[in-house]
């Protein structure tokens, strides 16, 4: 590492910035996660992801966490807007966001059929929002106090950086394959869908429209954190952003994901940005006591896992965007079209007797697509069905006859229709009983 | 090197390799084939309720209205002839319903919600109370009884019986001791049950057709054209899954499934499982009659060729093998389990084509939340 490296290093992490950026964050990220926790009750996400499955699909046996019972969930999801609210005002600012976490990682833990890359970033911001020093400006916390502290560390500021520039860049490095740059896929079957959208709908249905939208938005993911970070670049990266969420919001039903990044980009700006919004004096950096030797582990050990897990996929044998191996929780956003047809049989080990599943019996519809696409809700599901079963009094064999489409291949089997699925182990390992993309 | 220099270097650099990527892009491009502009999906929505749909539900009402007058024959002067003619009117009504339920959205849909009963499995105890009740059961009495006792199930169990000759079956309008019943109950039934589809072609064509057509241009239904392809499509994948059921359940594959409706006392199965295809692809081609428009297929083939010609393929090869089966489907696994295996593998084809395929094609998503995020 070079002395230069080091020195800025240093500075990061002894210095302290102009605190109103990330107070600003916290009043503008805390308002669009009440927004959203309401909006999710309201258009009804309580009783579709909560209520009418009879199945849920956990993150592994032992995390099998089960929704609140009555009203429950709904209280669970009210209690998440007030959190957002009082984020935002920074009125109890840590405890706030810890609950916040704690509460919607396992309202989204419930159920990994609704896993959601935006989702993962919001557990993980408001994880740091509930240790980094989010509150003590323009707070009700700070006004209680009567001390408002003007400063911040740096490394704070830039830990969040870093946090939702990890969201472009390895969504960028996503977008780096073979579907997306040289088959223009799944842009070529999205963009002629949104061809209804005011202004930009007559443009998608040109042919040459998912090529140049494919290569400017991996280039756009891949570049933007540090065009964002150049003070030269800024402005107009900025911009960029804001189109590029404002055009992708328009394009497709992704509900809150570009507030969120339009949002969340805010903290690129000079940490200064708010106050001179407000025609209020900049705070000049200064020097602080730097962050201890713990704090720096933890630090790096943040980072490193954040910079690790993206990557977990590479390896795992196989095509990520079929075996979905390490495809989760690494911001592979946008990147799959995927739809399927399932049917299983279960065979009564001792009689024989063979009987079609009605997936509909057991799941809900947007439950159904997505265990028809997914190998790991497919064989969660089997399990399921074999316990079932098992509850009965019954040892069933679990068999697939499973097809599945990505992104516009003719479609291909999924697994190997004679293999037992009930006797398949869930796991971190590689998923070797999924059969090749041909 | 000074870092202005640097900077400048670095931004010359990132402008290049976007300007790289551009023409790259645009060369990938130039790489495929030459193709035609998108289709007009709008146009496709609108074609699609001109061409198939308006035109099937006044099939519909024309069929609904024959059949409770050919009812009301039987029930007031019964007779051989009286007794065909409401079989055959009921088939006819059934027909044209079962090819409106590939795009049974909306009226459809409410008509269920609001307690409207079309087409449930029928439960003969339930049936034979409302037979019996005094005084002769009416349109009020009717509307009250269970699902179970009432539709196109409850109509076929009063017109069709396996066990019972013609004779014996016209007796029930005329000598049974519960003739009154017999006759007032299947008057009453017929009529609700043609107010029902009444009203689900009344909804379209009051309000729900001008929904679909200004899908994504001013409709408060459809905020978006996608919306609408999702709803059409979902409920056709829908209406090929349950055909699959209504296969297994027919053919006495599967024993314990009492909620699929089968209209296995007429033998009206298989022609159900036809007129089900048909409305698929009437919906997949936009054509009807010898009417065409554009259609669901185009905007497929437009995408995917091969997703287009393997959804017309397999639809045409389940149609050749129902065509192929001959006779009666009911409990037909014990005897011909390979036709029915045959069978079986063909619906499945739709199925599996229109989910995979046919969806892939299109980007067509399932709920609320499928997609809402990233």
């Amino acid at each position: 590492m070079g002395s230069a490296t080091k020195t800025a290093i240093e500075r990061l992490l002894r210095g302290r910035v102009d605190g109103s950026s990330l107070a600003a964050f916290r009043v503008i990220f805390g308002a669009l996660l009440a927004i959203a926790s309401a909006r999710f009750v309201l258009k009804g996400a309580v009783h579709e992801h909560y209520l009418a499955p009879r199945v849920f699909f956990p993150w592994g046996e032992l995390l099998w966490w089960k929704p609140l019972p009555g009203a429950g969930m709904y209280a669970l999801w009210w209690a998440l807007a007030a959190l957002g609210v009082t984020l935002s005002v920074g009125l109890f600012t840590r405890a706030s966001a810890a609950l916040f976490c704690l509460l919607f990682t396992y309202a989204h833990g419930i159920d990994r059929t609704h896993y959601l890359n935006h989702y993962h970033l919001v557990s993980l911001l408001t994880a740091l929002m509930a240790i980094l020093p989010v509150g003590g400006l323009w707070s009700v916390d700070a006004w209680r106090r009567g001390a408002p502290e003007p400063t911040v560390p740096a490394w704070a500021l830039a830990l969040l950086r870093f946090q939702v520039g990890c969201v472009y860049f390895f969504g960028g490095v996503a977008k780096l394959k073979g579907d997306w740059l040289l088959r223009a896929q799944p842009l070529k079957i999205w963009l002629p869908a949104a061809q209804d959208v005011p202004l930009l709908g007559p443009l998608l249905r040109l042919p040459q429209a998912p090529w140049v939208m494919s290569w400017t938005g991996a280039l756009y993911d891949l570049s933007i954190p540090f065009l964002l970070l150049h003070a030269r670049t800024r402005p107009a990266a900025y911009a960029a952003v804001v189109i590029f969420h404002t055009a992708t919001g328009m394009l497709f039903n992704i509900g809150m994901f570009p507030l969120f990044m339009v949002g969340a980009s805010l903290l690129f700006l000079p940490p200064s940005w708010p106050r001179r919004w407000l025609g209020r004096p900049a705070v000049a950096a200064i020097e602080g006591a730097p962050l201890a030797g713990w704090g720096r582990a933890l630090l790096v050990t943040y980072v490193g896992v954040q910079l690790l897990v993206p990557l977990r996929h590479c390896v795992y044998p196989g095509n990520v965007l079929w075996t979905e191996d390490g495809f989760r929780f690494a911001w592979n956003v946008m990147l799959i079209e995927k739809t399927g047809s399932v049917e299983l049989t279960v065979v009564d080990r001792r009689t024989g007797r063979r009987e079609v599943v009605r997936n509909r019996e057991h799941l809900t519809p947007v439950q159904e697509k997505a265990m028809a696409a997914q190998p790991d809700l497919l064989l969660t599901f089997a399990h399921h069905l074999a316990r079932h079963h098992r509850a009965q009094g019954k040892e069933v064999a679990v068999h697939a006859d499973a097809w599945v489409s990505l992104n516009g291949r003719p479609p291909a089997r999924l697994v190997d229709p004679t293999l037992d699925l009930g006797q398949v182990e869930e796991g971190l390992g590689p998923r070797r009983w999924i059969l090749p993309l041909p | 090197m000074s870092r202005g220099i640097a900077r400048r270097a670095l931004l010359l650099g990132a402008s290049l390799s976007g300007l790289g990527l551009l023409v790259g892009a645009s060369l990938m491009q130039g790489c495929e084939e030459e193709k035609a502009a998108a289709p007009d999906r709008g146009a496709v929505l609108v074609a699609l309720v001109d061409v198939v749909v308006l035109p099937s539900l006044a099939e519909v009402a024309t069929r609904a209205e024959a059949m409770t007058v050919a009812l009301d024959a039987l029930a007031t002067q019964p007779s051989e002839a009286s007794l065909q003619g409401a079989r055959a009117a009921w088939s006819e009504a059934r027909g044209a319903f079962r090819r409106t339920l590939a795009f049974g959205i909306g009226p459809s849909d409410d008509i269920l919600v609001t307690g409207g009963i079309l087409d449930e499995p029928t439960n003969p105890e339930k049936l034979d109370a409302l037979l019996q009740a005094q005084p002769p059961v009416d349109l009020t009495a009717v509307r009250s009884a269970p699902a179970s006792a009432r539709g196109f199930l409850a109509i076929e169990a009063l017109l069709f019986d396996p066990a019972l000759s013609g004779e014996q079956l016209l007796a029930r309008f005329s000598t049974d001791p519960l003739a009154e019943g017999y006759k007032s109950t299947l008057k009453a039934l017929g009529a609700d049950l043609r107010d029902k589809l009444l009203a689900i072609v009344t909804g379209w064509e009051q309000d729900f057709a001008r929904q679909v057509r200004s899908a994504g241009s001013g409709s408060s239904v459809f905020k978006a054209q996608r919306d609408a392809f999702d709803v059409l499509l979902n409920r056709a994948l829908s209406v090929s899954d349950r055909a699959l059921d209504v296969l297994r359940k027919s053919a006495g594959i599967t024993t314990d499934d009492p909620l699929t409706p089968v209209a296995d006392r007429s033998d009206r199965t298989l022609d159900d499982l036809r007129d089900d295809l048909r409305g698929i692809e009437n919906l997949y081609t936009c054509s009807r009659d010898g009417k065409s428009g554009p259609s669901v297929a185009s905007v497929v083939a437009e995408v995917n060729r091969g997703a287009d010609e393997g959804m017309k393929a397999a639809v045409a090869a389940a149609l050749a093998a129902l065509a192929g089966f001959q006779g009666p489907l009911r409990g037909a696994a014990a005897s011909r389990q390979a036709e029915v295996d045959e069978l079986l593998a063909r619906l499945r084809q739709v199925k599996t084509t229109m989910a995979t395929q046919v969806f892939n094609a299109l980007g067509v998503s399932v709920g609320i939340s499928d997609k809402d995020g990233d």
